[in-house]
């Protein structure tokens, strides 16, 4: 009875040393990408992330920079294993994310560049938490549109279509009006 | 007359399908336009039958002090307005032969290049305003330092302020009073002084190298008292040189 007492103060005391000596890291792979694309092309890329702590992490997927608003992320969270030491490339428990980037509309040759952020959580309970983060480099050149309606956003895209939809209801108004022998005047009111 | 009229019934049926048949192209390529191109992050070159799979990576691992700082000693640590206060672990833990009596080269906040990087890194650091309700402990309060050796941390005028808490000597005030460190970025601030120095917590870090670095919080006097909760974020970026 005594000696089970005596293990169990050991073991947490180990569980205590080990919590104390902990550590949380997360990689991404690749560090950096360069690519080409034409404006509004919507193109995917998959990144690596891995876990370099020693202890599960919480990931979260983040753009930066003129990246922000342009791209998406599937799946935008994730947990991650500590990977085995000693660590090496390709990651044993990483994980896949893709990223959905879609090239905004660009008259000319411009370059874009962000980062791909993934950050490890915070601690929770601490008055000052830190959260780690590593980042890609992206850098995107974006070619003027391949088509003449490239040259239009998607809101510009949308009205014109709710002026041509709009169009075809006066046209079927007026046609369904002209067969029931309906028409519209403009009538000066008689006092 | 009546032929007219069944002509102009024609010429409308003919115009609305035409208009039909435009808006579905314009439609169907809106919505429909596939995702032609996947690429992986490995770069993979293939000639005849030699293949290249080059793959590049950063990774940073934090202690687990780093992630979870707190100001003052104690579990339920008061502070004094007026006071500049260590982090809790700013002088504990152990990082070298030589320093280990001098007892000022002691700090459990770290964090280390992984050894398999295939970039040297730069490393920034950013946070948010310590708040507690509508009240703020602006994040300027809070001061960083890192070691010499790989943080490599230096205010606009060059010079380099790392791990000398009272500050270093000054011909015109003295040893020890020229505290200035590195106060926390917020982040989206614009004050190009803070952006240089967000930049500069360490540069070119070579794979498997590590920083150690302290924080100080400054309490101002008036500050509404309270247990404020503030966050940092260090990240790690491949080198662009």
């Amino acid at each position: 009875m005594v000696m089970n007492k005596i293990l169990f103060i050991v073991g947490m005391f180990l569980v205590c040393i080990s919590l104390v000596s902990a550590s949380i890291g997360v990689g991404i792979s690749p560090s950096k990408v360069l690519d080409q694309v034409v404006s509004k092309q919507e193109k995917n890329y998959t990144f690596t992330i891995y876990n370099t702590g020693d202890i599960p992490v919480l990931i979260k997927m983040s753009a930066s920079d003129e990246l922000e608003g342009k791209v998406r992320f599937y799946p935008e969270e994730l947990s991650l294993l500590p990977e085995p030491e000693p660590h090496r490339l390709p990651p044993v428990n990483g994980k896949d994310i893709i990223v959905t980037v879609k090239a905004p509309v660009s008259h000319d040759l411009k370059k874009i560049t962000g980062h791909i952020v993934a950050t490890a959580g915070a601690a929770p309970g601490s008055s000052f938490g830190g959260s780690g983060a590593v980042a890609s480099r992206f850098e995107l050149m974006i070619g003027p549109p391949k088509y003449f309606w490239d040259y239009m956003t998607d809101k510009q895209i949308l009205l014109a279509n709710l002026v041509i939809l709009l169009i075809i209801i006066i046209f079927i108004a007026r046609w369904i009006m002209k067969k029931k022998g309906i028409h519209f005047a403009l009538v000066k009111e008689e006092e | 007359m009546f032929r007219l009229i069944e002509k102009k019934g024609y010429v409308s049926i003919v115009l609305i399908l035409a208009i039909f048949i435009t808006l579905g192209f314009i439609l169907g390529y809106t919505l429909f336009k596939g995702n032609s191109n996947m690429i992986t992050g490995a770069a993979t070159s293939t000639v005849g039958n030699l293949t290249a799979n080059v793959v590049t990576a950063v990774a940073c691992t934090w202690s687990n002090a780093a992630l979870n700082v707190s100001f003052g000693e104690g579990i339920a640590q008061s502070l004094s307005q007026g006071s500049i206060y260590n982090a809790s672990k700013n002088y504990e833990g152990y990082i070298g032969a030589g320093a280990q009596n001098a007892g000022i080269n002691w700090t459990l906040y770290n964090v280390t290049a992984d050894v398999t990087n295939t970039d040297s890194i730069n490393i920034s650091i950013k946070g948010s305003h310590l708040l507690i309700g509508i009240n703020t402990l602006g994040i300027s309060n809070v001061t960083w330092m890192t070691n010499e050796t790989n943080g490599n941390a230096t205010d606009a005028a060059g010079n380099t302020h790392n791990f000398t808490y009272l500050g270093s000597f000054n011909s015109t005030i003295g040893p020890g009073q020229n505290f200035e460190g590195f106060n926390l970025t917020l982040i989206n601030d614009g004050d190009p002084k803070l952006a240089l120095r967000n930049r500069n917590f360490s540069n070119q870090l070579a794979a498997g190298s590590t920083v150690w670095f302290r924080f100080w919080l400054h309490v101002p006097r008036g500050q509404i008292g309270g247990r404020y909760v503030g966050n940092y974020t260090q990240t790690c970026t491949a080198a662009t040189t």
